[in-house]
C-alpha cells in the first residue's frame, strides 16, 4: 500500500478515529464503573454508620432512663462499647447488649472494616476495630479534614492500602457527642477495575487491529472500481480516441467517473479530429501560394529573360507572399480569439458614432465598385461596452464580404437598432445570395463560396469565421439570412450590458 | 507545334506555367472557368495535352476529365494539383499522368514530353 494512496489514507483516518473513539469510550466506561463502585461503597458505609449510631443511641437512651445525667450515660456508653471483647469479659450483667452488638457486627459484616469511635470531650477512643487505638483517629494521618456536623466521605491510605472512609458525628440529646469513623478497603473494587482495565488494554488494540485489516479490505474493495476505470482509461491511447471506458459498476460514483471520462473522450476525439482537419486545411491553403512562389522562381531561373519578365515574376511572388501573410495573420488572430481573451480591451463607446466613422471608410471602397451604401441610425444613443478595434474588424469583414458579392450598381444598407437587450446592426446587400446549403457553412474556417463572378476576388475563407469569433467574445452573435438572387442579410447582435463576471466564467467554461 | 491546355482557376498558377511551356515551344491555351468554355475550346482547337486541376469552383476535375475523354479519348491528360500524387490517383484513377504542383517544373516538362512522344509513336503506327 503506497503512502499517498487513498486506500492508505482512508485506513489511517479510519483507524485513528476508531482508536480515539474506543479509548474515549473506555475511559468513560472505566470512570463510570469507578464512580458507581464508590457510590455503592459510600451507601454501605452510610448504612453501617446509621446502624451503629442507632445502636449507640438506643443503648444511651435506655441507660439514660436509669442514670441521673447525660454525661454519666455517655461515659457509661463509652465504657460499654470500648471493646467488644472487654465488654464481654467485664460486663457479665450486660450480656444481652454484647450479644446484640455482636449480632449487629455480623449483620453489618464489619469484620473486614476499620472502625474508630471517639469521644469529643476527651478525644479518647471509645471503640476501635482493627485499628491501633493509640494511633489516633483514622483520618488524622491521611487527610486534612475539619470536623463537620455532616457526613463526610473520603479516600484514605493506611499501610499501602486504599480505603473508602466515612466520618459522621453522633448527636445525643442535641449535642455532638461522638465521632464515628468507618473505612472499607477498596481492594475488591480496585481488583474489579483492574480486571476491566486489562480487558480494555488488550481488547482495544485487538479491535483496532481487526478494524485496520477489515477496513483496508473494504477500502480496497471501494477503491478497486476507480483503479479499474483508470486502467481502462490508460489503455485508450492518444491515437485511438474512438474507444471508451467500458466499466460497469453498480455504484453511482464510479458510473459518474466513467461517464465523465467518456464525455471527456468525446470532446477530445472531436477536437483532435477538428485539429487534424484544420491542420490539413491550413497546409492545403498554404501549399498553393508556396507552389506558385516555387514555380515562379524555378521558371525565372531556368533561362535568361528580359528585365520585364523578371519584374513580373517578382510581382507574382510578392502577391503570393502577401496572401500567405494574410492567411497566417488571420490564423493567429483566430487562435487568439479562441485562447487569449486578454488581448481584448473592453471600453464603453457609442456604436452610433463608431458605425458612422466606419461608414466613411467603406463608402470609398463601395463607390469604387459602383455600389450604393446607405446608413440608417437610431435617434437615441447606442452605447456599448466592447473592444472597438476588433469590432471594427468584425463589421469590415462583413461589409467587405457584402461588397465582394454585390454586382455593380447594387445596394448595401446598414441599419443600427435595438432588439431586446441587444444592439442590432443589419447589413443587407442586393448581392448574388448564398444557397441554403452554403449558408450553414459560411462561418466555418476556410469555407469560401466560389462562383464564377467572385473567383478572382481576394479572400481566404477566414473573414466571417473571425467576425463570428469576435461577436462571441462580446457575448453576441452574427446571423445570416439569404435568398439566392435577392441578396443576403447579416444581423450582428451585441448585448448592451455585458454579463457579470460569474456568468462570464460560466460562459467561457461552456465554450 | 504541340498545344497544351491548362485548366486551373488560380491565375497565379497559370501565369508561370504558360511562361514555362511557351519557352519550351508549346502552344499554350488557358481556361480558368466553366465546363462549357473549356469544352468548346477542346472542340474548336487541336489540343494534344491537358493539364487539369482538381479543385475548381464550377466543375470538379474528375467530372471535367470524364467530359473531355468522352469527347476525345486521344487527348492526353495530366492531373495537377497541390495534393500528393497518391491522393490524386486515388481521387481520379484514369488520367494519363499526375503531377504535384510543389514538385520541380522539370518533372512536369519530362512528363509532358514523354506523353507527347508516345503520342507520336502511336500515330506513326
Amino acid at each position: 500500500m503506497k503512502l499517498h494512496s487513498i486506500k492508505f489514507k482512508i485506513s489511517v483516518a479510519y483507524t485513528i478515529v476508531l482508536g480515539f473513539l474506543l479509548i474515549a469510550f473506555s475511559v468513560f466506561l472505566y470512570y463510570s464503573l469507578y464512580n458507581s463502585l464508590i457510590e455503592e461503597m459510600d451507601g454501605e458505609l452510610k448504612e453501617k454508620s446509621q446502624q451503629i449510631q442507632s445502636f449507640i443511641n438506643s443503648f444511651c437512651v435506655n441507660y439514660y432512663m436509669d442514670s441521673e445525667s447525660q454525661n454519666e450515660a455517655l461515659s457509661k456508653a463509652a465504657e460499654l462499647t470500648i471493646n467488644i471483647d472487654r465488654l464481654h469479659e467485664n460486663m457479665p450483667d450486660n450480656t444481652n447488649i454484647k450479644e446484640e452488638w455482636l449480632k449487629l457486627f455480623d449483620h453489618l459484616d464489619l469484620s473486614e472494616d476499620l472502625i474508630y469511635i471517639y469521644n469529643l470531650d476527651n478525644k479518647e477512643a471509645i471503640y476501635t476495630h482493627s485499628v491501633d487505638s493509640e494511633a489516633g483517629n483514622l483520618f488524622s494521618k491521611n487527610v486534612e479534614h475539619k470536623l463537620s456536623n455532616k457526613q463526610y466521605f473520603t479516600k484514605i491510605k493506611i499501610a499501602n492500602e486504599v480505603y473508602r472512609a466515612i466520618q459522621e458525628p453522633f448527636y445525643f440529646k442535641g449535642k455532638m457527642a461522638l465521632v464515628i469513623q468507618i473505612a472499607t478497603s477498596q481492594k475488591s473494587a480496585i481488583a474489579l477495575l483492574d480486571q476491566r482495565k486489562n480487558v480494555l488494554f488488550i481488547g482495544i488494540p485487538v479491535v483496532v487491529l481487526l478494524a485496520v485489516i477489515i477496513g483496508s479490505m473494504l477500502a480496497n474493495q471501494m477503491i478497486m472500481p476507480i483503479i479499474n476505470v483508470a486502467n481502462s482509461a490508460e489503455q485508450i491511447s492518444y491515437k485511438d480516441f474512438s474507444q471508451r471506458v467500458r466499466v460497469k459498476y453498480k455504484d453511482e460514483e464510479t458510473n459518474i467517473l466513467v461517464k465523465a471520462f467518456n464525455t471527456m473522450l468525446d470532446r477530445l476525439e472531436k477536437s483532435f479530429k477538428h485539429i487534424g482537419e484544420f491542420n490539413a486545411q491550413v497546409a492545403h491553403e498554404l501549399k498553393t501560394p508556396i507552389a506558385i512562389i516555387g514555380g515562379e522562381c524555378e521558371v525565372a531561373l531556368r533561362k535568361q529573360q528580359s528585365e520585364e519578365e523578371y519584374r513580373d515574376a517578382f510581382k507574382a511572388i510578392f502577391k503570393e507572399s502577401q496572401k500567405m501573410l494574410k492567411i497566417t495573420e488571420d490564423l493567429l488572430l483566430l487562435a487568439k480569439l479562441d485562447y487569449s481573451p486578454e488581448i481584448f480591451t473592453f471600453e464603453e463607446f457609442d456604436l452610433k458614432i463608431f458605425i458612422e466613422e466606419m461608414f466613411v471608410k467603406v463608402e470609398k471602397l463601395a463607390s469604387g465598385r459602383s455600389i450604393n451604401l446607405n446608413l440608417v441610425l437610431p435617434e437615441r444613443d447606442a452605447r456599448l461596452k466592447g473592444d472597438a478595434v476588433h469590432l471594427e474588424r468584425l463589421f469590415l469583414n462583413i461589409i467587405n464580404n457584402a461588397i465582394k458579392f454585390t454586382p455593380k450598381g447594387g445596394n448595401i444598407s446598414m441599419d443600427v437598432g435595438v432588439k431586446d437587450r441587444n444592439l442590432m446592426v443589419k447589413i443587407k446587400d442586393t448581392g448574388i445570395g448564398i444557397s441554403k446549403e452554403d449558408l450553414s457553412k459560411i462561418f466555418n474556417q476556410f469555407f469560401q463560396v466560389i462562383t464564377p463572378e467572385t473567383q478572382q476576388a481576394d479572400g481566404n475563407g477566414l473573414g466571417l469565421s473571425i467576425a463570428q469569433s469576435i461577436a462571441k467574445i462580446h457575448f453576441g452573435k452574427i446571423e445570416a439570412q439569404s435568398d439566392i438572387r435577392s441578396g443576403t442579410v447579416f444581423t450582428v447582435l451585441l448585448p448592451i450590458v455585458l454579463p457579470t463576471a460569474k456568468q462570464f466564467e460560466l460562459k467561457t467554461a461552456a465554450v | 507545334m504541340k498545344s497544351v491546355l491548362i485548366i486551373d482557376d488560380e491565375a497565379g498558377v497559370t501565369r508561370f506555367y504558360r511562361k514555362l511551356l511557351e519557352s519550351e515551344k508549346y502552344e499554350v491555351l488557358i481556361s480558368n472557368d466553366a465546363a462549357e468554355g473549356t469544352l468548346s475550346m477542346v472542340k474548336s482547337r487541336n489540343i494534344d495535352l491537358i493539364l487539369l486541376d482538381i479543385n475548381m469552383p464550377e466543375v470538379d476535375g474528375a467530372y471535367m476529365l470524364e467530359i473531355i475523354k468522352e469527347y476525345n479519348p486521344q487527348i492526353k491528360v495530366i492531373i495537377f494539383s497541390v495534393r500528393t500524387i497518391k491522393e490524386q490517383r486515388e481521387y481520379i484513377p484514369y488520367a494519363n499522368d499526375y503531377f504535384d504542383k510543389s514538385q520541380s517544373v522539370e518533372i512536369l516538362l519530362e512528363k509532358i514530353a514523354k506523353l507527347l512522344k508516345d503520342d507520336c509513336v502511336d500515330s506513326m503506327r
